[in-house]
């Protein structure tokens, strides 16, 4: 039975169409990741109003294919302009840019490219071997089990952020009130729709996504036009030679990367940048050359590049097994999994076998993939950055523009990414993280859904929430990770008091 | 453009307010102890906290630091780019409006060609990327993917 469902899986991504989706797809997120400011989620963001045309398998498929390869070619200006080209870039762009100054460009592209490939099929064996399990074991989950762990996902959403935690809170409550919009979950009563019938099913998702994460950059790249980007002028050789050498004397840095990477992956609201800036700083703590992170230094490379691709992976564990996306990526990606008709949940497995192994099966064939594709598009780095910003953006808007219409012809979803693109610039403007509130939209109905019907099967004893044994796990967890960050909080005030 | 946390803060408080009245107007469900109102109360109450922190944390800065209510980014002070921004967002609602009437060719290539000569580039250069995206685009997504464009003024010239 599985063998036959394996072969099938297997024979649908080796379709013809399916590749020819998939190298499309592989093209598109190596353009958007190489381009400085456009990011991993802006791609997928872009690409799922293609992806409603097309079958399940060849739509999944080209979301791996596009995430995969955005995230590592993100590393390209990195090594060639010092700016990230995806934020999961950053933790590592000093060293990147200082092994090119000193000739060593070919060496920090090829540590990129492999180490990108290596983490993200560790990923995906632990997506492989980890996601049935806790299928299996999330079989058993009542309201009360899901109540609390979509709330330890979206309180690991505020945890993660960087900066101040009342921001990450606000942000993740206003994704939360998004989520009321729309006829409410229990009894179907219109909230906050002020009439307009077009409100009634809620904030078109894809346009959201699109204005929060296209719209909002294609601002903040207008209001910045103007300061030119210097390209680092270097013909790429043989970006193979030396890496195996570095990487045999750093593997236990790449392992212990591909490792946190894909843990940092699982964690809720936790992406590929966070995963690599941990990772790093792990690599700098226990280095022995710590003085020489930032400065070139491959150690670190090895640590971060392992670990941004893993999390890739990793994101997709929570998705599939509980619909909590793990990072913003897979938080667009639930909304296209419904789309599909595939319920994310412990029962994907049993319902959809057939997609979710093409699924595993992308992933490999991704990032092995990743070695000719990356390869190729190093080459072709020069032109690529070099296409003028004046072009792109407007080609860009449009696409945001028609893939919006596209989900349902609706021009109603054009005014709804625009004002979603210009919240999320004033959120990014004002240090307002917007990852909390895209995992507050995507949760909140369920949160609210599984909230109020424990709450009725209890008579509205809120004491008793907690009554079944992993409820109350994972309930002391969310209080644990609450705890923490407001001692953590209280420390900051504490600190800022006594400068003062 | 950057708002002092206690500005933030007091926007919150009043969008807490705004969800507490509206939500009030919600019905209860008969035989139900929690209904459509309950949620929305929760959020408003986050919103109060964060709010009230935010306020006291903005009014703690600006004694100790002076800090402005409101700072204009660099973007802001420059009529370059806030006319870019103008562009950007004037553009989505000239498409919004424009293409059910003219229909999605003439509407994306002259938004698109003036959009690129505005950011910078050449005429020229502007009217040939422009011509072929908005082909590229009309194929795929026309084409393709069947999505329906609004054709407007080009339907008799493309279906006679």
């Amino acid at each position: 039975m599985i063998d036959g469902v394996f072969w099938t899986a297997l024979a649908l991504v080796f379709e013809p169409q399916t590749l020819m989706v998939g190298l499309a797809a592989a093209m598109f997120g190596l353009f958007v990741g190489a381009v400085p400011g456009l990011s991993a989620t802006m791609a997928v963001a872009l690409l799922i109003p293609v992806t409603f045309f097309m079958p399940p398998v060849p739509a999944l498929v080209a979301v791996v294919m596009t995430t995969a390869m955005a995230i590592f070619a993100g590393d390209i200006p990195s090594v060639l302009l010092r700016i990230p080209g995806t934020p999961a870039s950053a933790a590592y762009t000093d060293d990147a840019f200082a092994m090119t100054k000193r000739g060593q460009g070919e060496l920090a592209m090829g540590i990129c490219l492999v180490t990108s490939a290596i983490g993200g099929l560790f990923g995906a064996v632990v997506l492989v071997l980890l996601a049935p399990i806790l299928a299996d074991f999330a079989i058993r989950f009542s309201s009360f089990e899901y109540f609390w762990l979509v709330l330890l996902g979206l309180t690991c959403a505020v945890f993660v952020c960087h900066g101040n935690m009342i921001k990450g809170t606000v942000s993740l409550l206003l994704g939360l009130f998004i989520a009321t919009i729309g006829l409410d979950p229990l009894a179907g009563f219109p909230r906050f729709t002020f009439e307009v019938r077009d409100l009634y099913s809620g904030l078109p998702f894809i346009a959201t996504m699109v204005g929060m994460f296209a719209v909002s950059e294609i601002l903040r790249t207008v209001t910045a036009l103007g300061q030119p980007l210097e390209v680092v002028k270097h013909q790429f050789g043989n970006v193979f030679a030396g890496v195996w050498r570095v990487l045999r004397r750093y593997h236990w840095n790449m392992w212990r990367g591909n490792a946190i990477g894909t843990a940092i992956g699982i964690l809720p609201g936790a992406g590929a940048d966070i995963a690599a800036w941990i990772s790093y700083s792990v690599g700098k703590r226990f280095s022995r050359t710590p003085e020489t992170f930032g400065k070139g230094s491959e150690e670190g490379l090895v640590d971060a590049g392992a670990a941004n691709n893993a999390a890739v992976a990793g994101a997709w564990v929570p998705a599939l097994v509980f619909g909590i996306p793990g990072d913003s990526v897979t938080a667009i990606v639930i909304g296209m999994l419904f789309l599909k008709g595939l319920q994310p949940g412990p029962m994907i497995f049993d319902n959809s076998p057939v997609e979710t192994t093409a699924l595993f099966i992308a992933f490999f064939v991704a990032n092995l993939a990743l070695l000719p594709i990356g390869w190729l598009a190093i080459k072709a780095s020069g032109y690529t950055l070099s296409i003028p910003r004046a072009y792109l953006m407007p080609i860009i808007l449009l696409f945001c523009m028609v893939g919006s219409f596209a989900v349902n012809n609706d021009p109603f979803a054009i005014l709804v990414m625009l004002v979603m693109g210009v919240v999320a610039f004033l959120m990014m403007e004002n240090d307002i993280p917007i990852a909390p509130a895209i995992l507050g939209m995507v949760l909140g109905d369920q949160l609210e859904k599984t909230f109020l019907t424990s709450l009725m099967k209890v008579d509205g004893e809120v004491s008793r929430l907690i009554e079944r044994p992993i409820a109350a796990w994972l309930a002391a967890i969310t209080v644990i990770i609450w705890a923490m960050m407001l001692w953590s909080a209280w420390r900051q005030w504490r600190a800022a008091k006594t400068r003062a | 453009m950057r708002f002092n946390n206690a500005v933030l803060g007091g926007l919150l408080l009043a969008g807490a307010i705004a969800i507490v009245v509206t939500a009030s107007g919600f019905p209860n469900v008969p035989g139900q102890q929690f209904g459509p109102r309950h949620f929305p109360y929760l959020i408003a109450a986050g919103f109060g906290v964060c709010g009230a922190l935010l306020v006291a944390q903005g009014l703690a800065t600006r004694r100790a630091t002076g800090e402005a209510w409101v700072r204009l980014g660099d973007w802001m002070t420059s009529p370059r780019h806030l006319l870019n921004v103008g562009v950007v967002l004037g553009a989505m609602l000239v498409y919004w409006w424009a293409a059910p009437v003219l229909g999605f060719i003439p509407t994306a290539f002259i938004l698109l060609a003036l959009m690129m000569r505005w950011l910078g580039a050449g005429w020229l250069g502007a009217v040939c990327v422009a011509a072929a995206t908005t082909a590229m685009i009309h194929i795929s997504f026309y084409s393709w993917l069947r999505v329906s464009l609004p054709l407007g003024l080009m339907r008799d010239v493309l279906y006679p």
